[in-house]
Formats: C-alpha cells, sequence, structure tokens
C-alpha cells in the first residue's frame, strides 16, 4: 500500500516537473470529428508543433476548405451509412484515400482519377470522390493509398467511428454519453464514457527532406516523434482546439469517474508497434479491426483478452475497456469512516479503512503540481506556498503511455511522446 | 506413440528408431543443395545470396516450396555448396530423433541440428510432419545465414484435398503462398568480398535492410499480378515471414480471415486488416475473392521502397482472374511428311499480357490414348523442351532448344538442336524439329495447349493436321564423280556426288575407290554421314583408318595416297550429297586410275562399287 503511495506520489512529482497546466484545461471527455455522410476534404500541406515546440512540415486532410490536421478530421458515422468523401488534392503530387474495414469503397465517375497502385489517385489540383458504406460498427480509420510510404508519415490519415444503430451521440463532439460500440446483445462493448487513441509516430528527417522537396529515405525511417492523437506529451494534456495548436486540434485527456466502462478506441496508423499501456488496472480488449472478438456471431465478446497493454500494430485497431473502482487498494480511497454511506461503485470490502500510513506532513513532502494535498478522491489539503494548484478537484492521475519507453520521448529528451493522463475524478466531480 | 519411444533408452530407442525408421511407409523426400544466386533488385544493384536449390535445379531465393502429402513425413538430403557449414530447421516441426547442437570450439551453439559441412559436405534431416504451413531456414549460424538468403516455404497437407488443416474452416479453392523476406546489400557484399567480420561490416548486429521482398522480388511498378484464382473463390493465403522483421500485410484494407498461425489453427478465426506476422511467423489467412480485378497487397509497416526508390519493396498485386484476359492457341503448322524423316513443326501461342506471361505450351500430335499420341511441352521461364513417355506417366527430356540432345519415344524423335523458339511482343513461336518413327503415320491432328502465369489455362484445342506418309524406301544412288587430270605427289579435289530419293539424310555410308588391285593398287575413302567422319583404308584392306571431320587439321594416308581432312568438304543438297576430297597420289602412284562408288543408305540398302569415271594421275 505504501508502494502505491510512493509510485503516485513519485508520479505526481514527475507531474509537476512537467509544469503541466492541468486546472487550465477545459478537458473534453468526447470524441471530437465530423458528421455527417457527405464530406468535402482538403489534401494540404501544413506545420505541426513537437511537444519540444519544433516546427514539423506535415501533409494532412482538412475538412472542407479549412486548417490542415494531423490526424485528418475524425468520421462520426451510423452503422449502414452510405458514405461519399470529395477529395480536393492542394498538394504537388498524387494524393488518394483508401478506408480499410468499410464495403462497397468505389469512386464516382466523371471526377479527374487517375489509376494508382493500391486505388484510384487524385492529381494535383484535381478532385475525386470516394464513397463506401459503413456497414458495420467498430473503429477504423482511413489513409493515404499512394505511395503510403511516405505519404502516411506525412500525416495523410484520421479515424473513423462507426456507432451501432441507437448509440450514435446525440451531441457529438460535446458529450461523452453511455453507448454500446458493437451489437452484441450480451453488453460486452457497453460503455459509459469513449475516448479515441490514435497512435502515430514521425521520422523528423523524412518531412524536413519533404519540406525541402529532397527525396526522403522511407526505408531509412527512424522515429524520433511519438503521437497520441497528433501530439506529443505534454500536449496531449492540452485542451482540444487548442488555438495553440491549430493544425492538431484532438487532445488525448482522459476523465472517468470510478466504476465506469471508459471504451478505448486505439487506432495503429502509424508504421511501428506501440503497446499502449495504461496505468491502474487491466483493460478487456473485446474488438481488434472493428470485428468483436467474438466465437460466434450470437456470443458478444466472449473471446476478449485481459491486458494491461495493448499490443497496437501498424493498420490494426483495438477496441478496449478500461474500469477502475481502487479495488484491493486495502484501504477507503474517499477517506470513509465505517459509517459513512457508500460511493457509487465503491470496492465494499474497503470501506472505511484507514490509509495505511500516516500522511507526511506537507513540510516533508516534496508535491509536485498534480498533488492536491490530500491521497484521498477528491480530496484535498493544504500545500506549501506556490506548490500544487494544478488538481483543485483531487483526481486520481494515471498514466497512459506508449510501453517502449523509449518513444516517452521528444526527440530524444525525456519526458514527452506518446504519453497522457486519464484523470480519475470523485464522483460529485462533473466530466464534460 | 513416437513422444513415448523417444524416452526410451538409448540402446532400446536406437533400434526402435530403426524401426520407426522403417515404419514410416513414406516420406516426402527433396535433395536440395546449397549455392549461391545473384539477385538484381529493381534499382539494378546486384546482390549475391546464398540460397536453396533442388538438386537438379536452380538456386533460389526463397528456396524450393517443399511440399508434403497427408500421412508423410520430410526428408531433405542436402549438399552444401557454399564455403561455410550450413543446416536445416523447420520451426514447429520436430526432427525424428532429437536435434543434437552443434558446438565450436568454443562451445557455443554453431548449429542447431547436423551440419553439413562447407564445400560439398552432406547432410541429412527427417522431421515429423502436421499439417500446417512453415518456414524452414538454415540453422547454422542463422543471424547471417538466413538474412543471406538460406530459407523457404513448407506445405504439409491433410488428408482431405482441398483443405489446410484436418478442418473445413481451412476449405479453400485456391490457395497462394507468399515468403516475405529482407535484404541488407551491404552485409551480401561484405560477405561475398570476404570483409564480413572485419570493421567494414563487423557482424549482423548492424544488420540494416534495404530490400523488402515477397517470393524473393521486390515490388516495380508494372510487375506481372499474381493469379490467385476466380470471381467468388475463397483463397487461402499463407503468409510465411523469413525476414529479419515483423511485417503486416494488409490486402487493399479487406479483411483477412486468419486461421491459424505457425502451423496449429487458432480456437476460432479472426478478421484482420493487417495482421501482424512477426519474424520467423507463419499464418494462415482465407480472403474471399472479390470481382475487382487487382488487389494490392502490401506491407503496412510501410517497407515499400527499393533501397531510396518508391514505389517498391513489400508489395505484390493479385489477380482475380474476372478481370483478365487468358491466353490463345494461336495457331500450328505443318507441311506433308514421311515417317523417319524430320521435320519442322511451327507452333504459335499468345497472351495479352505479352510472351513473357506465357508459362507452359503443349502440342500434341495424333488423339487418342497416350499410347497413340506425341506431346511436346515448352516451358518459358525454363527454356526447356520436353516430350512424353510412351506410356503418357512422364515429361522425359527437359533440354534447352538448340542444344545437343534428342528427346526420343517409341513414337517420334524430337531434335533439340533444330528445334528454335522466338518470343516477340505477345507471341511465342516453337518450330519444332520432329522426325516421326516409323508407323506414326497418317492424318493426324495438331493439339494445341497453353498456361500462363496466372495459370489459366486453356485446354487442347485442334488447330491443324499434319499428314504423315509412310516411309518407301528407295535406293541411293552413285551419281558421279570427277577429277581433272593430275600429278603424283600434288594435292587435288576429287568430287563425288550420292543421293538418295529418301532425303540425303537416308544416306548412310558413302564410298569411293581409285584404282584397282590389278593396276598398283587401290585408294578406297569413306564418309559416313550420321558422324560425318572421313577414313581410308589401310594398305593391307584390313581396317579404316582415321575418322576425323572433314575440316579437321588430320590427314589420313596409306602407301598410295593422303587425304587432307582439313580441305575436304561435304555439302548436302536436297536429295544429293557431294563430298569434295582432297586427294594427293603418293610419288610413284600414276597412270589412268578407275575410280568407282559405292552407297549405302539408313535401312542398309546398298549399291556396289560402279565405275564412274577416270582420273589420270601424271608421274
Amino acid at each position: 500500500m505504501l508502494n502505491r503511495l510512493k509510485k503516485k506520489l513519485g508520479l505526481v512529482v514527475a507531474m509537476a516537473v512537467l509544469g503541466v497546466v492541468m486546472a487550465a484545461c477545459p478537458a473534453s471527455a468526447v470524441i471530437q470529428g465530423v458528421t455527417g455522410t457527405a464530406f468535402n476534404f482538403t489534401a494540404k500541406p501544413g506545420y505541426i508543433y513537437g511537444g519540444d515546440g519544433v516546427s514539423i512540415y506535415i501533409w494532412g486532410f482538412a475538412n472542407g476548405t479549412g486548417v490542415v490536421q494531423y490526424p485528418g478530421p475524425t468520421l462520426l458515422l451510423h452503422e449502414g451509412d452510405n458514405v461519399s468523401i470529395t477529395l480536393t488534392n492542394s498538394l504537388t503530387t498524387n494524393v488518394s484515400m483508401v478506408f480499410p474495414g468499410m464495403s462497397n469503397v468505389a469512386v464516382t465517375p466523371g471526377g479527374s482519377g487517375v489509376p494508382g497502385i493500391i486505388t484510384t489517385e487524385c492529381p494535383p489540383a484535381g478532385t475525386v470522390t470516394y464513397t463506401f458504406t459503413a456497414a458495420n460498427p467498430g473503429t477504423y480509420y482511413y489513409q493515404s493509398g499512394t505511395d503510403p510510404a511516405l505519404q502516411v508519415e506525412m500525416g495523410l490519415f484520421g479515424a473513423i467511428v462507426v456507432y451501432p444503430t441507437g448509440s450514435f451521440p446525440a451531441s457529438p463532439g460535446v458529450l461523452s454519453q453511455p453507448g454500446h460500440a458493437y451489437n452484441d446483445t450480451q453488453g460486452d462493448s457497453a460503455y459509459d464514457r469513449e475516448y479515441l487513441l490514435i497512435v502515430s509516430e514521425m521520422d523528423a528527417r523524412i518531412h524536413r527532406a519533404a519540406e525541402r522537396g529532397i527525396a526522403p529515405d522511407t526505408n531509412g525511417f527512424f522515429s524520433v516523434y511519438w503521437f497520441y492523437n497528433g501530439r506529443n506529451m505534454p500536449d496531449t494534456m492540452g485542451a482540444a482546439g487548442d488555438p495553440m495548436l491549430p493544425t492538431q486540434p484532438y487532445n488525448a485527456l482522459f476523465q472517468m469517474h470510478p466504476g465506469e466502462k471508459v471504451l478505448y478506441r486505439i487506432v495503429g496508423i502509424g508504421r511501428e508497434l506501440h503497446p499502449v499501456h495504461p496505468h491502474g488496472n487491466h483493460t478487456n480488449l473485446i474488438a481488434q479491426d472493428g470485428r468483436l472478438l467474438s466465437s460466434g456471431p450470437a456470443n458478444g465478446a466472449d473471446l476478449r483478452k485481459r491486458l494491461f497493454t495493448i499490443p497496437t500494430t501498424p493498420g490494426g485497431t483495438y477496441d478496449t475497456i478500461f474500469e477502475w473502482t481502487g479495488a484491493n487498494v486495502g484501504w477507503d480511497i474517499y477517506g470513509h469512516a465505517p459509517g459513512d454511506p457508500m460511493q457509487p461503485n465503491e470496492f465494499a470490502a474497503d470501506h472505511g479503512k484507514p490509509f495505511p500510513t500516516p500522511i507526511p506532513h506537507q513540510q516533508d513532502l516534496m508535491p509536485g503540481q498534480l498533488y492536491s494535498g490530500s491521497p484521498f478522491l477528491g480530496g484535498s489539503g493544504a500545500l506549501p506556498p506556490g506548490e500544487g494548484g494544478f488538481n483543485p478537484t483531487g483526481a486520481y492521475m494515471h498514466m497512459v503511455h506508449d510501453h517502449v519507453e523509449k518513444e516517452l520521448c521528444n526527440d530524444g529528451i525525456f519526458p514527452g511522446g506518446a504519453m497522457t493522463i486519464m484523470a480519475i475524478e470523485h464522483p460529485s466531480v462533473p466530466i464534460p | 506413440m513416437r513422444n513415448i519411444k523417444i524416452k526410451c533408452l538409448p540402446a532400446v530407442l536406437a533400434a526402435l528408431m530403426l524401426l520407426l525408421a522403417a515404419g514410416v511407409s513414406q516420406a516426402a523426400t527433396y535433395n536440395l543443395k546449397t549455392g549461391t544466386v545473384t539477385v538484381t533488385m529493381p534499382d539494378g544493384k546486384a546482390v549475391q545470396m546464398w540460397g536453396y536449390g533442388l538438386s537438379t535445379g536452380p538456386i533460389t531465393v526463397p528456396g524450393p516450396t517443399l511440399n508434403v502429402p497427408a500421412g508423410e513425413n520430410l526428408t531433405i538430403n542436402l549438399t552444401n555448396n557454399l564455403p561455410v557449414p550450413v543446416s536445416i530447421v523447420v520451426p514447429g516441426l520436430s526432427l525424428g530423433s532429437p536435434p543434437v547442437p552443434v558446438m565450436d570450439i568454443d562451445g557455443r551453439v554453431e548449429s542447431f541440428t547436423t551440419l553439413a559441412a562447407a564445400a560439398g559436405g552432406t547432410a541429412s534431416y527427417t522431421f515429423t510432419c502436421r499439417p500446417g504451413t512453415f518456414l524452414y531456414e538454415s540453422g547454422a549460424d542463422p543471424a547471417l545465414q538466413v538474412p543471406m538468403g538460406l530459407y523457404g516455404a513448407v506445405r504439409v497437407y491433410p488428408a482431405t484435398a482441398g483443405q489446410a488443416y484436418d478442418n473445413a474452416v481451412s476449405a479453400f479453392d485456391r490457395e497462394h503462398l507468399l515468403v516475405f523476406s529482407d535484404v541488407d546489400p551491404t552485409l551480401n557484399d561484405a560477405v561475398q568480398a570476404g570483409t564480413f567480420g572485419t570493421p567494414v561490416y563487423p557482424s549482423t548486429v548492424y544488420y540494416n535492410p534495404r530490400y523488402f521482398l515477397v517470393n524473393g522480388k521486390a515490388f516495380q511498378a508494372g510487375d506481372t499480378p499474381d493469379y490467385i484464382g476466380t470471381d467468388g473463390q475463397d483463397v487461402l493465403l499463407r503468409l510465411v515471414n523469413a525476414g529479419s522483421l515483423s511485417y503486416s500485410p494488409t490486402l487493399n484494407g479487406q479483411y483477412m480471415k486468419s486461421i491459424a498461425a505457425d502451423g496449429f489453427l487458432l480456437p476460432f478465426p479472426e478478421e484482420n486488416i493487417a495482421p501482424l506476422l512477426p519474424a520467423g511467423s507463419t499464418r494462415d489467412v482465407m480472403v474471399v475473392n472479390g470481382s475487382n480485378g487487382t488487389g494490392t497487397l502490401y506491407d503496412r509497416r510501410l517497407y515499400l521502397g527499393n533501397g531510396t526508390a518508391r514505389p517498391g519493396g513489400m508489395m505484390k498485386q493479385l489477380q482475380v482472374a474476372g478481370a483478365m484476359s487468358g491466353p490463345v492457341n494461336v495457331s500450328v503448322s505443318a507441311a506433308n511428311g514421311v515417317s523417319g524423316v524430320a521435320q519442322q513443326v511451327e507452333a504459335n501461342w499468345g497472351s495479352p499480357q505479352g510472351a513473357a506471361y506465357l508459362k507452359n505450351m503443349q502440342l500434341q500430335v495424333g488423339t487418342g490414348g497416350a499410347g497413340s499420341i506425341v506431346k511436346l511441352r515448352y516451358i518459358r521461364a525454363t527454356n526447356l523442351l520436353y516430350m512424353m513417355n510412351d506410356t503418357g506417366s512422364t515429361w522425359i527430356g527437359g533440354f534447352a532448344p538448340g542444344s545437343a540432345n534428342t528427346i526420343v519415344n517409341s513414337r517420334a524423335t524430337l531434335n533439340c538442336a533444330n528445334t528454335t523458339v522466338n518470343i516477340s511482343g505477345n507471341n511465342i513461336r516453337v518450330s519444332f524439329n520432329l522426325t516421326p518413327a516409323a508407323g506414326f503415320t497418317g492424318n493426324k491432328g495438331l493439339l494445341m495447349y497453353v498456361i500462363d502465369n496466372a495459370n489459366v489455362a486453356v485446354g487442347f484445342q485442334t488447330k491443324g493436321t499434319w499428314t504423315i506418309a509412310a516411309f518407301i524406301n528407295v535406293a541411293p544412288t552413285n551419281v558421279s564423280v570427277t577429277a581433272a587430270n593430275g600429278t603424283a605427289g600434288v594435292a587435288q579435289q576429287v568430287s563425288a556426288v550420292w543421293s538418295d530419293a529418301n532425303g540425303s539424310a537416308d544416306l548412310k555410308n558413302m564410298q569411293l575407290q581409285v584404282g584397282t588391285t590389278a593396276t598398283g593398287g587401290i585408294i578406297k575413302l569413306r564418309y559416313i554421314r550420321a558422324t560425318n567422319l572421313l577414313y581410308v583404308l589401310n594398305d593391307a584392306g584390313s581396317a579404316w583408318l582415321g575418322g576425323f571431320a572433314p575440316g579437321s587439321a588430320n590427314v589420313i594416308s596409306n602407301l598410295r595416297g593422303s587425304l587432307n581432312c582439313a580441305t575436304t568438304t561435304v555439302t548436302p543438297a536436297g536429295n544429293d550429297l557431294t563430298v569434295s576430297f582432297n586427294l594427293t597420289p603418293a610419288v610413284g602412284y600414276s597412270g589412268s586410275k578407275a575410280m568407282s562408288m559405292y552407297v549405302q543408305d539408313n535401312a542398309n540398302v546398298a549399291v556396289g562399287f560402279q565405275s564412274k569415271g577416270i582420273w589420270n594421275i601424271a608421274p
């Protein structure tokens, strides 16, 4: 137990060093994206910021004539939607889109498409309309089907979420709502909240070469930046739509209440293997590549796997459900006295159990900025002058990170890379 | 059973192993060799690789696919032609007896199993088989030898035809093997130059692949797609990663149903878009052919370059037949022929994909059972000619056009030396030099067959008729012999002409006699057409001297004259054959000499010495 506390305090200290302004985050506990069935995308160049502040040249997709973004706009679709995407190419090279896992993928005749090795391509200044049917619910992606060794690396990709009938968010992009990811009747894919986790990486040399018009060596790929939803830590934990990061609108800051089922929709869009490791508990991997892990159509996710590291592979998607109640920590995380009423989803066996060690006096602590002054969920306490203050709700901060530890760097400097936080909030703290 | 036996005491074990060896009724046996082969990458880089090959075939990377029928084990007899010792392991299949690792002098493992010594050593391995898809590779210094190219695939079949495993989930209409691998040309160059292990390339720790291969080939725009069947067929893709990196094959984003990994069925199939194929692993996936024509399979880890050039690398286009035009049996023709007489039979095949897309072309002469036809085959990739044996059970021959070989069965002889192949544009024209045997006569249908690289075949179609008359032998004739007045001791041309109505090739043995025993002795010359050799009878009249070809730097002499082979010429023309002997009468051999001729044909019909002229030789 002490170990756990020490670990937690250690994390808090680490977070303090990072100088993350948690309190300033209007955390958006939602999957941001675009809705509808007819989309206009533009492929265009632009720049993003690495977590170390470096500016990196990219090619990406923009919604309509908007700002290019990394990753491209997430498509939020209904099961059965017949979708069209009209792609306009503002790059100086051919580009295209493929939709792995989608049905009836076709190109509408009449555009400026030219045959490519993998699919019909859109020449510079041209326009091509791709159509497909989102036949099955699940987590998917789109990417360039042209010279993917370069164009996927450059940023021409995005996620697709297909919601089952009856589970489409009433207010997409505003609230995270309960739903189910698949059409199982067992409730195996049911969730209270959902988050998207698009995993990618970059070899900055390739981007510099592309920027300068030099032929890049994609076979010599050696990544130095690793991204969650297009951002490096610490930007992963910043606000969605941060005006400081105009081409990286999606954040990766997660929040939950104890006992909730949180669905992570993980998309391995890069070319490396990035095991995703959420702290705090195992997860239930229920689906891969948009298909329930199931022994048969009526059997739910009976082949689900209990994993604390999800082995994300290139071109694969992984749906995994995370829960946390504080079970078996051995003390009452709420600091209840034995007679107090239970919190929702509280682990009953530990109800009223005291904190197992004297809580150090604040003058004996080197608190980080995320320490609320209390070891209890939702608690707070006195802090040394000038310390802390970045966790006003007393949340438990659990890291979610790439388990290839060297990938927690921005161009060689720790901390950074593919790392973020799951903030477990007291049940009384509203989560948007 | 076998596991239990292997646990017995060594002596008993040895006896049991003998019993077991005897008890294994069948083993698929492959005689393999190792060697080097130069593979040219699409950007022109020539890489000398190590590889396996059938003992009778070329070295290839990957090595030959080893197919094992149901219920059989796999025996590999290996001959090692490389300068280092090698071995073979099949991860997932156990050797009949526990492998004994080979240790080097420092006690480090040099090989996981028995070595075949460098430069000619041999070893034999027997693997206990179960159905599945496996990788075979060198078990000696694998960090070096596997990237150098020593790998291939093993397919072990179950009892049920059309399945990959003993379970209907693996039923397929068609199967396609895809072996993934990688090449660091700097390593191969260093090994070739003898600088591996020096600062040039200190160790395989520095292995940095630059080429990424599917079935030994890095993608190049314009590559011929692999054929994977027709619309709606269930296709089994056997994915084998012989490389040193892990790859994620994806087929244009369509689902692959993974049914097995590393040679074992999965408990339940998985639907995957880009299944991970770790280094050294195998995976069996099912896909259903759409009607889209070509689908592109590529590595989602995006190793899609050849060196620094793209597109390339681990990419392979797969083609469904509905979208493709098959090969064509264009035409065949042959003038009226005669049994026993060689004749050209010209056949023409084509493919809309180009001549290089044609794979196997066959010409059948006559109809009916195997005992009444002549079947010829040309394989484009190997440039080899074959003829079906008498019973129709196997192809015989395997010789290149233009090579000094004949292929014979009881109905015909194919002379490869005079058979030509013309590859141009979309067509391959083969002009077979065929001699029907005696009795193979009458109006024979000419039927053509062709199969292309996509294994699309057009079955035997009658495209012509060849009328073969029975051979009627006609006696040969001694036509003429002429020689200007000569002088003893001075060389002179003596020109003799023989003829045969069955063609000059029917002439067998031609002789010219100068003089008679009554007038100072004879000079007797002989020419044998089949062997193209010249002779002179010895003085005693008891033996032929010489046996040299016209034009060769030889002189054949007896006491009365000398024949200079170097300046003696033989000229066949139609039914005639002219030999211009360069003859020097010896000093003292002079006067008016009668010249008489003799001839015998292939049917041993002879026309005895006939006086045909006079040669006046001055002293």
